[in-house]
């Protein structure tokens, strides 16, 4: 033994590389046997990760009350929270599902322009679907008015929120519900402005240039609005909707009542919508005029950079989210008060014709949605952690904490936040500007507009250059992305646009078993699109050959 | 042949340093290696990051020479490096002024004065300038504002718009700059970041340099009757040649494939306009956010052979004299 200790002291190096190399084994090791719920203590359970961006103290707090009541009633279970910031958290996700690391529960949906066209691929390849779990009942509303209730239909939106329509099933468990209001310093705006705040847009603009004269006045940093890229597209969608309503009719071809962005491309690449046009116009110029009082540059701030200047009295209002109601309400030294974004009479000279109204939020959907991950050991155990989660008594205690609004029917909401309530009258948003694949350029060409940095007929000439360049490939990627997916909503439609037009496929209705029904839907979707896909084509024919008496196979 | 079994029999007789050698080749390889070599198999692919690959030939690269952004990235990341050899003096000068200074306590206590910031995280220094570019409370805006420098700005602005040398006016009068929301002037933003430039690491890398000239050299210039300005130029930086040469090969490189500050500051879209768009954060913004990994190989192996091709011409023409 000494004689061995007496040679490995002469490769002092080599000595230390095997102790660093056995000591991050032993910590790996452990941390792997940690992971699968092996600590000591806590042998044999079942370890969850829930993985979000809610970082706010409120919002962790209230989800670790949750799980510890949750693993109260599961001894052998233990959830744990792994929160990422949301500046990096699209990218995250992406990463672990592609290195299927990822966690067993996913808050879904994030990502902003570019990723609106990525989860539905995400869901199809790396997500639970959850149809035949939604329609059963939620065993913890036992003893309440939802006991027998299927889980999808306890939701108020009937758990449309979860429903992901390009791939037609269930992915996502929404856990509360977000609607987007104008937050305001009450003390600051009764000393400028008075006790009512503004109705109107045109005394809210006059109300603004108040704000600006006293910050001067009074030698103080003063903003009446706290801009950033994230805190001005409330007004600008809410804008949007109330101009260009009417787009609805002529866009809305699948007529589901909602504009999507393919909807838009087809007539705004081939210009039978015009960015021109004077309700879009408006609708950009009304921004741009209401950008003059955000900080100047404010599509460079942050979000939080908006909040500070928010909470540290250099802002007089904000735009942003129910979300936002607790960590603003404890942060803020002044009394804060929410309302509407006001929108312009129909007497304005200048934009009065074209306001439709304001927009609905009849069709909200559940928000805060969480996915069950398809490489999750406990799928089945991190179901019944989101059942509990959004059964009756606890969805109602989680965002009373939280200062959320809940999501399911009779789930009563804390009292603040009423001014939050959803406006079932009003319009909803009829064109999207960006179109696929041209997401960059619309980020990029439409700051340098609302900055003041270009005309609107150079933004348009700009725009409009790099939506002829980019949405062909763009719209090729979601034709690839469809495909890879199966885009049975697209099949659907053809069914829908065959029942009306007599078209091949006519036929499809719903009867038979649901292979027959498939069949039908297949070959009315290949009478309308054409064959796009080897996949369908081989199905068809697969359900061809399966419907003839055996021994007609020519295959 | 002899050779050969000298060589053999040496690694033979040193087999434990060679068997040392091992794990780190093994994760260079594994790390460094492998990646790259998977980066140029994807890069003929249209891949998603994941499972999802279709042979396409070149496709990714014509797309890249004929992808208006890419060039517009390269031209971004071109002024970027111009600037930042300009950004290089101010390095050398603060590391010959220490090398002067005669006190051997004084000069150590400077060395460990630059040494110090360094351990202030990366992200802390990055918050600290944002806040110092911030259109409303920053520090910057401030200091112009109470100087009246940015009413000096403004007429000077005004005048560049008169005389038609300039098209639109970045200055107005009553309104902050936006330096990190504007187009226009974001990369002189960019430029200014980390004045007054003084490059901790740079400034000890030249320091080994000019420790190494001999104090007889300087014995000489002073007989001779050189002056402070004419040891700088024909002494200390033909000696700290081989020193310049290693930091600008250290700049290209870093210059070339950075992009993370642009990403923290002004997001994956490169800012407003784009202004900011580097090779990096394109290459960044198609892996990540648009998922067209195999498209961001093939930007990658086109950074790679430009930063390859100007390293070389950097050994190739800045002379070292030995």
């Amino acid at each position: 033994m000494l004689s061995l200790w007496e040679n490995l002291r002469k490769y002092p190096a080599l000595l230390l590389l095997v102790l660093v190399f056995a000591a991050s084994c032993v910590v790996v090791a452990v941390n792997a046997y940690r992971g699968a719920g092996g600590a000591v203590g806590q042998e044999r359970k079942k370890v969850l990760r829930i993985a979000h961006w809610q970082l706010e103290q409120g919002i962790r707090n209230a989800i670790d009350q949750l799980i510890a009541d949750y693993e109260k009633l599961h001894p052998d279970v233990e959830v744990r929270q792994i929160l990422i910031p949301e500046t990096g958290y699209f990218q995250w996700v992406n990463t672990q599902l592609i290195g299927r690391t990822a966690p067993d529960m996913i808050e879904v949906g994030s990502g902003g322009t570019v990723g609106w066209a990525l989860w539905p691929k995400f869901y199809a390849r790396y997500f639970l679907p959850l149809d035949r779990y939604v329609d059963e009942p939620n065993p913890y509303n036992k003893g309440t008015a939802l006991e027998k209730v299927p889980w999808r239909k306890t939701y108020f939106d009937e758990m449309d929120g979860g429903y992901e329509e390009t791939l037609q099933s269930y992915y996502r468990i929404p856990l509360s519900a977000f609607t987007e209001r104008l937050y305001y310093n009450k003390d600051l705006v009764e000393e400028v402005w008075g006790p009512t705040f503004p109705t109107t847009y045109e005394e809210f603009l006059e109300m603004c240039r108040k704000l600006a004269e006293y910050g001067k006045k009074n030698h103080r940093r003063l903003v009446p609005i706290a801009g950033s890229g994230y805190n001005f597209r409330q007004f600008f969608n809410a804008y949007r909707t109330a101009f260009t309503a009417d787009y609805l009719d002529p866009l809305d071809v699948d007529w589901n009542g909602v504009v999507s962005r393919i909807e838009s491309a087809g007539p705004i690449y081939s210009g039978r919508v015009k960015l021109t046009e004077t309700p879009i116009r408006a609708n950009f110029e009304l921004v741009r005029e209401l950008s003059e009082f955000f900080p100047q540059g404010y599509t460079s701030l942050s979000r939080d950079e908006a909040v500070f200047l928010f909470l540290q009295g250099n802002a007089a209002m904000i735009t942003t989210g129910s979300w936002d109601y607790e960590s603003l309400g404890v942060q803020s030294e002044f009394h804060l008060a929410v309302t509407e974004i006001p929108l312009p009479s129909k007497s304005n000279p200048r934009y009065g014709s074209y306001v439709a109204g304001p927009q609905t939020e009849a069709g909200i959907h559940g928000g805060f949605p969480i996915g069950v991950t398809k490489m999750s050991r406990n799928a089945e155990v991190a179901l019944d952690f989101l059942q509990y989660a959004t059964s009756l008594k606890k969805n109602e205690e989680v965002n009373r904490a939280m200062y959320w609004l809940p999501v399911i029917k009779g789930a009563e909401p804390r009292d603040e936040l009423r001014p939050f309530a959803p406006h079932t009258e009003g319009y909803s948003a009829s064109i999207e500007y960006e179109g696929p694949g041209a997401e960059m350029a619309y980020a990029q060409i439409s700051i340098e507009y609302l900055s003041g940095k270009l005309s609107y007929e150079e933004f348009v000439d700009q725009f409009m250059r790099a939506y002829h360049r980019e949405v062909p490939a763009g719209i090729q990627d979601v034709l690839r992305n469809d495909e890879q997916t199966l885009n049975q909503e697209m099949r659907f439609a053809a069914i829908r646009r065959a029942a009306l037009t007599s078209a091949p496929g006519a036929t499809a209705v719903a009867t038979g078993d649901s292979a027959a029904q498939y069949k039908r839907i297949m070959e009315a979707y290949v009478a309308q699109v054409g064959v796009r896909d080897s996949d369908i084509r081989d199905w068809t024919d697969n359900a061809r050959l399966a419907e003839q008496p055996a021994g007609q196979s020519g295959r | 042949m002899a050779r050969q079994t000298v060589r053999l029999r040496q690694i033979k007789s040193h087999w434990p340093l060679y068997l040392l050698l091992l794990p780190a080749l093994g994760l260079i390889a594994t790390f460094m290696y492998l990646p790259a070599a998977t980066g140029i198999l994807h890069s003929f692919y249209r891949w998603d990051g994941d499972e999802l690959a279709t042979y396409i030939g070149a496709d990714n690269f014509t797309k890249a020479f004929t992808d208006p952004t890419i060039r517009h990235a390269f031209a971004v990341v071109g002024i970027l490096f111009v600037a930042n050899l300009f950004k290089m003096i101010p390095s050398i000068i603060t590391a010959v002024v220490i090398h002067r200074v005669i006190s051997d306590k004084a000069r150590y206590v400077y060395r460990l004065l630059f040494v110090v910031p360094m351990v202030i995280p990366g992200m802390v220094v990055l918050l600290i300038w944002k806040f110092f570019y911030n259109p409303v409370v920053g520090l910057l805006n401030s200091f112009l504002t109470a100087t009246h420098l940015l009413d000096l700005f403004v007429k000077a602005n005004a005048w560049l718009v008169n005389v038609h040398l300039a098209d639109k006016a970045i200055f107005m009068a009553d309104r902050s700059p936006a330096w990190l929301g504007d187009s226009s002037l974001v990369i002189p933003a960019l430029i200014f970041w980390g004045f007054p430039w003084i490059g901790i690491i740079g400034v000890l890398i030249y320091l080994s340099g000019l420790e190494k000239i001999p104090k007889s050299v300087y014995e000489c210039a002073d007989l001779d009757g050189v002056g402070w300005f004419r040891k700088f130029v024909y002494i200390e930086l033909p000696l700290i040649a081989t020193q310049v040469r290693i930091n600008l090969v250290l700049l290209i490189i870093g210059v070339l494939s950075d992009y993370g500050l642009m990403l923290v500051l002004l997001d994956s879209s490169g800012g407003p306009g784009g202004a900011a768009m580097v090779p990096g954060l394109y290459m960044y913004y198609n892996a990540f956010m648009k998922r067209e990994a195999g498209y961001a190989c093939a930007i990658g192996i086109l950074l790679f052979f430009i930063i390859l091709a100007l390293t070389f011409i950097n050994n190739k023409f800045v002379r070292v004299e030995k």
